[in-house]
């Protein structure tokens, strides 16, 4: 092991939104050189079980930049340890640690993007594509006076989907949430859309 | 009951048929598919015999316990292939198979494949210890050719009917059936096509229908 | 998440991402069980052939066992092997949390049948050396998988 002169990275937090989480601290720098750090993670197994034993980030071990991506190393809803040291040739800086542990079911689910198109009388949607861990509840009603909302799971999004084969001339408002299974947790709503559709009606 | 100390399983007695191992080489790429619910023991004839009479005989071992089986129309047999459904219906267990090639009085060792475990190849089953009923979804993918546009619709029952069409407009159709639980890749369906008719007026409708043979081997009571 | 009703005892779990992940390392993980004529989560110890009431119990002790004597002595040079043993483990760790609040509700009672079933487990476990029976209970892990599926 090298002697540790470098200094250590210093104020690690992480920033979590949707379920993608991101390690972040303040560079170590050394003027002309290039920095590489290691990161490295410990779930409540490790730390109750082998609390020796620390598992090297997917993506960052080594990396140059001052930030993780360590969505792909959070995959149970557990307290997770993290620890970063920089390297500089044999260098070696001890490890920093996050202060707090993290868990992913903090995450901050925001409301999705959502896009509603018809296609003659079909009522269509397309959400924001969030990745495998999320599903979607969408609610829809006639902008009329009351009228009654209808409820409907979207498994997956970045698709274009059938919502509703609507009269000619029918207006709909549509919204929708994300909820992530994993965590249990659901987002707000997102703001209402509404469409009206083409034509009067048709006399068969 | 008590169980006997385990003995790993002597190479040379899972195959009776009386040959030499002369070196020759093995059967390769051998692998398990489960293709609409059957389960297939497929492999790649042994390299450096073409043009050889060299034939095949499988063997299955079901894991955990003491024996190689044999299955009769799968022994010296010239095909790279052989349906080991039957043999592999019961999906609490899992299974392995091996399979030597023969060549005259000279064979090979077993080419063997990995732990078949067809729980996991079968489609979200749910089972009341008598039957098996199985749970598939369709997403219906619906192109309308004139404004450009796609969109889905997933539904579990065999036919959709599309109303509300626009008149004198191609519309095409494809079908992949989704089945929940462990990530399986489906084979969608060949694209449909259909235009309906001018008159506005007409019954803007068109039925989806699509259907889905099962083998008898899926149902198991 | 998939809710697992066992007996009184109801949890939901993150079965389909245990799946996955297990699925990544299946292969490799059962190509080093070499012993192929013994298997220690056998068919007369199910999960789901146990007494509704018991299964609690039954299940708590196993991951107990997968918990205490096998991610933690499974070695392995492969940090994606690594990586999802401890997600793995976490999850199983997720679960025992869950089984433990049912036991303190007295609702994952411990009667004959689950423990005479967790003893035969422990026993087909413990006839192998720990190496072996480690590598094995690691390759059986589609089997308690599957065995928490069918008690959904």
């Amino acid at each position: 092991d090298g002697v540790a002169v470098l200094t250590a990275p210093q104020n690690l937090s992480v920033q979590s939104t949707n379920m993608k989480h991101l390690l972040t601290w303040s560079p170590v720098v050394v003027p002309g050189e290039i920095i590489d750090y290691f990161v490295e993670y410990q779930g409540e197994y490790e730390s109750l079980y082998m609390s020796h034993i620390w598992i090297p980030s997917s993506w960052c071990s080594p990396t140059e930049n001052p930030e993780c991506d360590i969505t792909d190393d959070i995959t149970a809803t557990v307290l997770y340890n993290l620890r970063v040291r920089a390297t500089l040739g044999s260098q070696t800086s001890a490890w920093s640690t996050l202060k707090h542990p993290f868990n992913r079911n903090s995450t901050i689910l925001t409301p999705p993007g959502l896009e509603v198109s018809k296609d003659g009388f079909h009522l269509v949607i397309k959400l924001e594509d969030l990745g495998p861990q999320f599903e979607f509840l969408v609610a829809y009603w006639r902008r009329e006076p009351g009228a009654k909302e209808h409820i409907k799971m979207v498994r997956n999004g970045g698709v274009p989907v059938l919502l509703e084969t609507a009269e000619p001339g029918a207006a709909y408002c549509v919204k929708a949430q994300t909820f992530v299974k994993a965590i249990g947790r659901h987002s707000a709503f997102s703001q209402a859309e509404c469409v009206k559709l083409q034509g009067e009606a048709l006399s068969l | 009951e008590p169980l006997p100390p385990h003995v790993t399983p002597n190479p040379l007695s899972s195959f009776p048929v009386p040959c030499v191992h002369a070196g020759l080489p093995k059967p390769t790429n051998i692998t398990f598919s489960s293709i609409n619910m059957e389960n297939i023991l497929q492999w790649s004839p042994p390299e450096g015999l073409q043009g050889a009479e060299v034939t095949d005989t499988v063997r299955y071992f079901i894991y955990g316990q003491k024996k190689w089986l044999s299955k009769s129309e799968c022994r010296n047999i010239l095909r790279t292939y052989c349906n080991l459904s039957a043999e592999t219906s019961d999906y609490e267990h899992q299974y392995y198979a091996r399979v030597k090639a023969v060549w005259g009085t000279n064979c090979s060792k077993g080419a063997q494949t990995g732990r078949f475990y067809p729980f996991l190849e079968k489609v979200a089953l749910t089972t009341d210890k008598k039957s098996i009923s199985i749970v598939l979804t369709y997403n219906v993918s619906i192109y309308n050719t004139k404004a450009n546009k796609t969109w889905s619709q997933c539904v579990t029952n065999q036919m959709l009917v599309l109303s509300w069409l626009e008149p004198d407009t191609l519309y095409c159709v494809h079908v992949a059936s989704f089945v929940p639980g462990p990530p399986r890749l489906a084979q969608p369906s060949e694209k449909q096509c259909v235009s309906t008719l001018k008159d506005p007026a007409s019954a803007l409708k068109v039925k989806i229908l699509f259907w889905y043979v099962l083998p008898a081997s899926v149902t198991v009571s | 998440l998939k809710t697992l009703h066992l007996g009184s005892c109801v949890i939901t779990t993150n079965l389909q991402e245990m799946r996955n992940g297990f699925s990544e390392i299946r292969d490799h993980v059962q190509a080093e069980d070499e012993i192929i004529d013994v298997r220690i989560l056998r068919k007369m110890v199910s999960l789901q052939d146990t007494e509704p009431a018991g299964q609690c119990c039954l299940l708590r002790h196993v991951l107990r066992l997968y918990l205490d004597k096998v991610f933690k002595n499974y070695q392995t040079p492969d940090h994606h092997i690594l990586r999802k043993l401890s997600s793995l483990a976490n999850s199983f760790l997720t679960i025992k949390k869950d089984l433990r609040l049912c036991h303190d509700r007295m609702t994952c009672p411990c009667w004959e049948e689950a423990m005479e079933k967790y003893s035969r487990i422990l026993s087909h476990f413990e006839e192998l050396k720990p190496r072996e029976a480690v590598v094995k209970a690691l390759g059986e892990l589609d089997i308690l998988l599957r065995w928490m599926e069918e008690t959904e």
